[in-house]
Parts: C-alpha cells; structure tokens; sequence
C-alpha cells in the first residue's frame, strides 16, 4: 500500500496496479473502514481498479493529520474475502439488433458468431469492481479471456443508455446516454440509476452481476413497463 | 418567498450551489458552481450561506421578471445588468454589489464581457428541491436543479425570503482586487499530478512553459485545450483512478484536459498536474479561445495560498 498526495487536497491510495480480483478485494476491504472512520475534513471517496482517492476540503483540511489518520486506519487492512457472500444481481440483457451495435465485428475479431458471444458474455458472474466515470456506470471483472477486446478506435458522441460494452478485459453498463468509447453488445432496459432513489444506484461495488439474455421484444415490453 | 419568471434565459443558465459530495463511489461528481469563489461572494453579499442555490449565466447573461421584492447580487463574470420597470429609468446593478429589486422589476444581465459566468444570487436562496443533498444540475445526467435541465424561457422558479436585517452593500477595494485576479488570471498554478512520472523531462517542460488555448469543445465537465501535443510515456490509457478537483489528463493523442465539476469521477488517462484549489475557480471563467499557462507550485504553497485567500475573503466579505 502506497498513501501519496494526488493534489493539495486529495490522498491517493494504491493498493495494486491492476484490474484483478485481488486488487479489488483489497480496495474493497480499505474502502469500507475508510467509509466508517471519522475523519475531519474528508469529503468523499472514490474507489476504483486498485486504488481509493480521499477527497479534503481545503478549506479546513490539515493535511499531515489527513494523512497520518488515514495511514493508521489502514495500516493492517487485509483483503476481503471473495464474493461467495455477496448480493447476486441479475441483469436482463438484450444481445441483438440494435441493442448489440458491435456484437458482429466482436464476433469477427475473436473467429466466433455474434451467438457466441452472447452465450459466452452472458455465461459467467461478473463482480462491480467499482462504479465510477459518470453516475451508476458499472465497471466489471470477470469477462472471459476470449472476449478481451480493444477499444473502438474512435469513441462514440452518444451511447443509448443501458447499453452492455466490453474493453480489454472488463464489461460495464451504461446508465445514461453519454459518449463512450466500449464496444457496445448488448443492452439492459433495466434502469441503473435513479437520483431520486436511495441508494440511487440499486447495485455496489462487491456485488455479483450476470447477465440473462432477452428477446428484442422483451427488451421493448420491459422498457415500456409492460413487464 | 416569492417567484422569478425567465424571459430570456441565455445560452446556458442552471441552478447551482457548491456541489454534492459523498456520492462519488456510485459516480457522481461533485457538481456545483464552474467559479464557486464568486458564487460565495455574490451568496455573502445578499446575507445568504456560502452554499445557497444560485442561478450560474454562461457568456451571455438573460433576462428574468420577479414577483416580489428582494435582495440580488451579480458576482464573477464582468457584464452590464439593469434592472427595469415601467416609466422609469433603469438602475444598474454593479458587480459585487447587492441592490434590492421590486415586485414586478425586470433584471436584465448582458453578455459577460470579462470571465465565462456570473452568479446571480437572490437574498434567501434559488428554491429546487435538493437531490442527494445539493440543488446543483447536473446536464449531462439530467438531474438536480431546475428538473435536471437548464432554464428556458417561461420557467418559473421559486426564491427564498430576503432577511430582513440585509441590506444593500457592496464590495470593499479588496474585495474586488479579489475577484479581478480570479477573472484575469491566466497562469494557472498547478501541482504534480499523480502521474507526473508517466511524462518525461521534456514533455513537463514543454507542458509548463507553453501556451495552450482553451477549445470552443469546453464545458462543464471539462476543459479541452488546444496546444503542442504533449507525449506520455504510456502512450494512451492507464487503469481507471478517482480523479481529483482539476486533474489534467493527457489523452493519447497529447491534449490536455482539464476535469471540471460535472466531469468523470475517474479516469485512465495519465494525470500531469492538478490545478491548485485556490485557482480552481479560475478555470470556470476561462472562455473559450483564451490562451494560458501552467506554473508549477509546490503543495505546501497551494495550501498556503488557499489559506490566505480565504482569510481575505473573510475579512473583505464577512460571513453574513
């Protein structure tokens, strides 16, 4: 664990460097003492991959006691252990027509149909590693290695909101419409976040998410509320 | 209480206070004012908390009718406001001054000739109801504020009640030397970022000495500059990390961006710099197409800046 300044008023913790299950479990562990601690000043946290950065107010942040107070805290953290124990979400997903925009190129690129993909996507249990980038966007571990896929070159202005994408090694969600660069396969009509809900976002970081694939029909009766 | 009517809301007028916090590991950015400096000045001139909601104008400033009378201050970007009413002269409402304006009073506020935005702050507060404790919009979510949204013509929005004791004041001589730095500064002083050993000698270099130009592609979430592409070491994306208050990231093909309000809670570029927090609110009055500067400062000196601004806020605009 390294604790360093990332701006005069922000602390970064890494605990890793990298997407694994084990950096996350270790962000996990950190996260929740750092989320049940008393610290003065502190005015967020911001878990991701493999590191946690604490936000202070500058105006009333005194910055050596910020820090020695968070190295305490976390001086014998551990890891937590897997998610056997944790929430399973399921999460309808759409894999076809205009829900899956790239669900044919990702099929080309790995030699495999666009029914494969669905399959294999929606075969296995993903973990939130975090939610991050823009509010309820969930970032997922757990993709098969035979759907490691890059970025698209050249990211979207507009993603639907709901959409399923993959890059590299991890598959999120796309609550709102926003611009995105992940190759879109899939997509959800179940709503990820709603700020007049509390929690706004129904799921958290440590849950287990898989996917259930639906019709393109379904997809519309659900969107439309005629669940 | 009473109700202010839009008629004319400008290129881009939204409620906003100084943002939501505790919220971000579910995404959410912190939100609130692009200038939350003269946000707390134009609040502490109408004798409101430094965090009451406030209508933010962007570049053109607009047009609003209010059914009762009030305190209203304007603060931060430079811009001619009158308030009108039938068969009488217009009165000017100065920046950082308070004026009471009347029931039935039209406030007028042109094009923001110096800055990107102004504040208008009426005596008791922009009434939204609060989401996840703020009334801050957030556009590209759709949430907070005014339904989510910016103001449109027609809107009508409800304001709190003037406290009584409150009068009309203005700004001391240092008060407004306070908010002409903040208004004209174009060096940005800066931090290391966390990143900073991602970039080599040079590309620091060139990143601290050259000048950038603000992108027309600017907005609330961030600041896109135009300049010499400055080169990473890790070439395009990294794993995605929380992002601090005004952390420049470095996109692959070499343009700094500078993370603003409603901007991503992390993010896989490398970080070069961090704008300091007392320049943070700066950034929400560059316009675009303006030209500036990094300079680096060490973090004991930012804390120390920060400090001795807010000591001179307090003494030049008390608390009410």
């Amino acid at each position: 664990m390294r604790i360093s300044w990332a701006s005069d008023s922000c602390l970064r913790i890494s605990l890793g460097s990298d997407t694994s299950i084990e950096a996350h479990r270790r962000v996990r562990a950190a996260y929740a003492r750092l989320r049940h601690a008393r610290i003065p000043a502190l005015s967020d946290i911001t878990p991701a991959y493999s590191s946690i950065l604490v936000t202070f107010d500058p105006l009333s942040l005194e910055p050596d006691s910020a820090e020695s107070s968070v190295t305490e805290l976390l001086r014998d953290v551990k890891a937590d252990p897997d998610e056997a124990g944790s929430r399973l979400i399921e999460l309808p997903v759409c894999y076809e027509g205009e829900c899956a925009p790239d669900i044919v190129e990702v099929a080309r690129l790995h030699s495999m149909t666009a029914a494969d993909v669905a399959v294999m996507h929606s075969g296995v249990e993903y973990t939130v590693h975090f939610i991050g980038f823009s509010p309820g966007f969930l970032y997922m571990g757990g993709l098969p290695s035979r759907l490691v896929t890059p970025r698209l070159e050249k990211p979207r202005i507009r993603v639907p909101a709901g959409s399923v994408g993959i890059a590299s090694a991890q598959t999120g969600v796309y609550p709102h419409a926003t611009p995105g660069g992940w190759r879109l396969i899939g997509r959800t009509p179940v709503t990820l976040f709603n700020a007049a809900a509390d929690p706004p976002s129904p799921l958290a970081m440590g849950d287990r998410v898989r996917f259930v694939p639906i019709s393109l029909q379904r997809f519309h009766s659900i969107q439309d509320g005629v669940a | 209480m009473g109700l202010l009517r839009v008629v004319d809301s400008g290129m881009l007028t939204t409620v906003q206070d100084l943002g939501r916090s505790g919220f971000a590991a579910m995404g959410v950015p912190r939100g609130g004012a692009a200038d939350a400096l003269s946000l707390r000045i134009g609040n502490r001139l109408v004798g409101n908390a430094d965090d009451s909601p406030a209508l933010e104008m962007t570049l053109t400033g607009g047009t609003l009718v209010f059914d009762d009378s009030t305190l209203v201050s304007l603060a931060g970007g430079e811009t001619a406001a009158l308030i009108e009413r039938e068969d009488e002269l217009p009165r000017l409402l100065g920046p950082g001054a308070a004026e009471r304006i009347q029931a039935g009073e039209m406030l007028r506020v042109g094009p923001i000739k110096t800055g990107a935005r102004t504040y208008l702050c009426i005596a008791g507060g922009v009434r939204v109801p609060p989401v996840m404790g703020s009334a801050s919009t957030l556009l590209s979510c759709g949430f907070g504020g005014y339904f989510g949204r910016a103001l449109r013509r027609d809107d009508q929005i409800e304001f709190g009640s003037a406290p009584p004791r409150f009068r009309e004041r203005a700004l001391s001589e240092a008060g407004r030397a306070l908010e002409r730095d903040n208004l004209k500064r174009r060096t940005i002083r800066v931090v290391p970022g966390a990143h900073e050993d991602s970039f080599d000698k040079k590309s620091i270099a060139a990143f601290l000495s050259l000048p950038f130009t603000v992108s027309v592609k600017s907005d609330r979430m961030g600041l896109r500059l135009d300049g010499p592409p400055i080169k990473s070491l890790v070439g395009g994306r990294m794993v995605s990390e929380g992002m601090p208050p005004g952390a420049i990231e470095i996109t692959e093909s070499g343009q700094p961006i500078i993370l603003m309000p409603d901007g991503p809670t992390t993010g896989g570029y490398p970080v070069i710099a961090c704008v300091a927090s007392v320049d943070l609110p700066v950034l929400g009055q560059l316009r675009p197409r303006e030209s500036i500067r990094f300079t680096r400062i060490t973090l004991a000196e930012a804390r120390r800046l920060i400090r001795e601004r807010e000591l001179t806020l307090d003494r030049e605009v008390p608390r009410p």
